[in-house]
């Protein structure tokens, strides 16, 4: 029974609404799934935008009409942006494969199976389905199999061409840096490593055109310090001296004007060139960060000084070498830092390993920031456009294409066009032909049904019938697939139509354990409805 | 046997033939004979200052590449030089090599290495260098080799290194030991590392494909090292080929025959093998060519 006031519903009338909620929201996502891209129109306060990613045309879409279809978009939507944070893509086939698995389950719980004995196989099927997909997992390392993910992804080709031969030559974790160019896009390669920081004091780099310092054979030493008295600086300058040092870098965070009055006076310069630089670092876990990274880079240790008021000793094994230290206003790099090249492989070697067990999106991507900067190199693309809007989404295209590139590099790739899906029916049938329970049957059928449904999708927007290439496909041999732009069957990994392995793993793994969530609804509390408000 | 000397005291750091014509590298500069080591003339002389030492040769299909302390020189004919400009700090150059272009329209990588700043690398032949180093995390560059399959790999201060990229970005190799490698050779597929302490190793470098291997870190479990048997003493160059296999063992050349390291000639800076001869190069600063 509902109670109007504290907008309360209850099975059975709940079930529908949300289904009705979630097909809504699905019907915007099928059409991106491909394999032709589509787009969705979104009306914006005095503009629109054109989207073309599941996640993205979810995050737009708030508040149907209906409390409780609404809730059931909403539960789709929250399922979709999480994947998204996640592995970045496959959201549309999350979508596709939720929205099959839930109206056979809807059907399944009428039809009277025990929902959580229904859960509980379905956990189970998925571990076993990952497990095949993992088997059908290749790595992926040519040129030509990069380009054929990165034009998946991409709408723009040149840009998906020039993306898919930088990161072939970067591997997984070589640094890229995207920039907003002018009207082609265009790249660059820098040698040896670099941050963002610059020069302490514009001093330094008076009358220098450009306005940047170089240094070679350069002493290095990383501090914390904040140079404010002069008077605590000739320890550290002696011991440089002592150490050979003509010209010394000084990783600092702050700088007084009399200590810089200090380095530039001549009677030091005649001995020794100091130039104070800084890293930046909102925290105090990334200023760590990067002073331990530097210092695996050039030798020596951080120095650090804990807060504490007067500077410590730096002792001859705190100081770093390199072969070239240049530094401008926003950025400090190295090349040829002098460092134990089996600390530096150590150092980087667990850094990948922190990265590979990793599960937060933040903390990976910050781990692949550090690993591509001590592998040293960087290649900056300058992302074109006919205009500032295009280069503006073209950049957003280029994130999501390395991003893209890089899983498929770190985890394998997968037959494309949900064909790697399809490999798994065979075994799951035999599942469902030992099945002993109604639940686990109910699971497999569920199951052997979603795993169609995405490249059942992909065939209805191609305009194909899909069942006659499904059914040739199912006996077909696993290396077949169907080339749905040139409708024909084919190699789809040997014609580079391939899948990222993590992202449909991570797709379908999302969509069953969020259809076990939702089955479990018996109930939803939602906002009441203007009227309700109003209502005596 | 074809004798000749010049400048006694100049050591000799390589041999090589480009167009019929010797050349050898020395300390005090580049020489050229052409008439197999009896006489020999200064090819540097289009140069002023005539760059010394010479420490590394290569000859590819646009010329030769010089090495030297102080940078790279090209030249199409041997006679007519001019530097190459490279950025600043200036390399020491250890060694030349040339990954050869397998498409139509594309340039040979041309690949020249260094003690102290990695593998610098040009794809426009040899106008303009980059030292992309990515991953090679020992940029003191002892040895150089490209294999069949394009595959480059460097020996360094502290072990080995291979790019599958024309050394744009590397990965080490574990090998057994952790030592210098001095020295490269590869010959139908198999490729052999010479150490400064711990001999010469034997590897199937098909192993060393990104297909075959797609492991993340390669250890020396995923790879099958060989020991071969030799004289200990450090591997200054190994050249194996069908009809023969020539290694320097310290100051020493050895070859191989009836299942057996033979000890050839003493007093040896380096050699080469060219078209059925054997060139050697004496710590005098002569040179010997033999007939083999």
């Amino acid at each position: 029974m509902s109670n109007i006031r504290a907008g309360v519903r209850f099975q059975p009338d709940v079930n529908k609404r949300l289904q009705l909620g979630v097909h809504k929201l699905a019907q915007l996502i099928r059409p991106t799934l491909g394999p032709l891209p589509r787009t969705v129109v979104h009306q914006k306060l005095n503009d629109i935008e054109l989207l073309d990613k599941g996640a993205l045309i979810a995050r737009r879409m708030t508040n149907l009409p209906d409390r409780r279809e609404d809730i059931g978009a909403m539960y789709l939507r929250h399922m979709m942006w999480q994947l998204y944070e996640d592995v970045g893509d496959g959201t549309a086939t999350a979508a596709v494969l939720f929205t099959t698995l839930y109206d056979a389950g809807l059907r399944y719980l009428a039809a009277g199976v025990d929902v959580r004995k229904l859960g509980g196989a379905l956990e189970y099927h998925l571990k076993y389905l990952l497990n095949q997909l993992d088997q059908q997992t290749q790595p992926v390392s040519a040129l030509a199999q990069l380009q054929g993910i990165a034009r998946s992804v991409c709408p723009d080709i040149a840009l998906a061409d020039v993306l898919a031969e930088l990161v072939h030559d970067l591997g997984e974790f070589g640094r890229l840096e995207l920039r907003k160019g002018g009207t082609q896009h265009e790249w660059s390669f820098v040698e040896g490593n670099y941050w963002s920081g610059g020069v302490l004091s514009k001093r330094f780099l008076e009358g220098k055109t450009p306005a940047r310092i170089e240094l070679e054979d350069v002493g290095v030493l990383v501090t914390d310090f904040q140079l404010d008295d002069p008077r605590e600086l000739p320890p550290i300058l002696k011991q440089a001296l002592q150490l050979g040092f003509k010209k010394l870098i000084l990783i600092a965070k702050t700088i007084s004007e009399r200590a810089i009055t200090f380095l530039t006076a001549p009677q030091l310069l005649e001995q020794l060139a100091v130039i104070p630089v800084k890293l930046d670092g909102f925290t105090q876990a990334q200023d760590s960060a990067n002073h331990t990274d530097l210092t695996a880079l050039v030798g020596g240790y951080p120095v650090v000084s804990l807060g504490s008021a007067s500077l410590p000793r730096a002792r001859p094994d705190d100081f770093g070498r390199a072969r070239l230290v240049w530094a401008d206003q926003q950025h400090v790099g190295i090349i040829g830092g002098d460092s134990d090249p089996h600390a530096l492989k150590h150092h980087v070697n667990s850094l990948k390993t922190a990265f590979y067990t990793a599960q937060d999106a933040e903390l990976r991507k910050t781990l692949r920031t550090r690993l591509g900067r001590l592998l040293g190199g960087t290649i900056t693309l300058w992302v074109g456009g006919a205009s500032e809007r295009e280069v503006e989404a073209n950049q957003e295209h280029a994130e999501h294409t390395d991003l893209t590139l890089r899983s498929a590099l770190e985890q394998g790739v997968l037959a494309g066009g949900g064909r790697a899906y399809l490999t798994c029916y065979n075994f799951l049938q035999r599942q469902y032909e030992t099945a002993s329970t109604l639940e686990e049957r109910a699971s497999c059928h569920m199951l052997l049904t979603a795993l169609e449904a995405p490249l059942r999708t992909m065939l209805d927007n191609a305009g194909l019938e899909p069942s006659e290439i499904i059914g040739t496909l199912k006996t077909a041999g696993d290396e077949v697939g169907y080339d749905i732009r040139n409708q024909t069957y084919s190699n789809l990994t040997e014609q580079g139509i391939l899948d990222v392995a993590s992202v449909q793993k991570a797709a379908l793994r999302y969509a069953v354990s969020s259809v076990a969530l939702a089955l479990t609804i018996e109930a939803v509390v939602h906002k009441k409805t203007p009227e309700q408000v109003t209502a005596p | 046997m074809n004798t000749s000397t010049i400048n006694a005291s100049s050591f000799v750091y390589g041999l090589i033939t480009f167009r019929d014509v010797m050349y050898v590298a020395r300390a005090s500069g580049l020489n050229a004979s052409t008439d197999e080591g009896k006489t020999w003339h200064n090819a540097l002389s289009s140069l002023q200052p005539e760059p010394t030492p010479i420490t590394c040769l290569l000859s590819h299909s646009q010329g030769l590449l010089a090495g030297s302390v102080g940078g790279l020189f090209s030249s199409q004919d041997g006679e007519q030089w001019q530097a190459i400009s490279l950025r600043k700090p200036v390399p020491t150059l250890s060694a030349l090599a040339v990954v050869t272009a397998r498409m139509a329209n594309h340039n040979d990588v041309l690949l020249a290495s260094s003690l102290a700043d990695g593998v610098f690398r040009s794809d426009d032949n040899g106008q303009t260098w980059l030292a992309w180093n990515i991953g090679l995390f020992d940029l003191h560059v002892l040895s150089l080799i490209v294999t069949d399959g394009n595959i480059v790999i460097a020996g360094t201060e502290t072990g080995l290194y291979v790019s599958y990229n024309a050394a744009k970005a590397w990965e080490a190799v574990e090998m057994p030991v952790g030592d210098a490698i001095l020295s490269l050779a590869c010959h139908q597929g198999s490729l052999y590392v010479g150490t400064e302490t711990q001999g010469l190793y034997c590897l199937d470098a098909n192993t060393l494909t990104k297909d075959t291997l797609g492991t993340r870190f390669l250890t020396s479990d995923t790879v099958d090292w060989e020991k071969l048997e030799l004289p200990r003493g450090a591997i200054n160059q190994v050249d194996i080929a069908d009809e023969h296999r020539f290694v320097l063992v310290d100051e020493t050349v050895y070859s191989y025959q009836q299942d057996v390291w033979t000890a050839m000639e003493k007093d040896v800076s380096c050699f080469a093998h060219m078209n059925h001869q054997l060139a050697l190069g004496f710590l005098d600063g002569s040179v010997q060519v033999n007939n083999v």
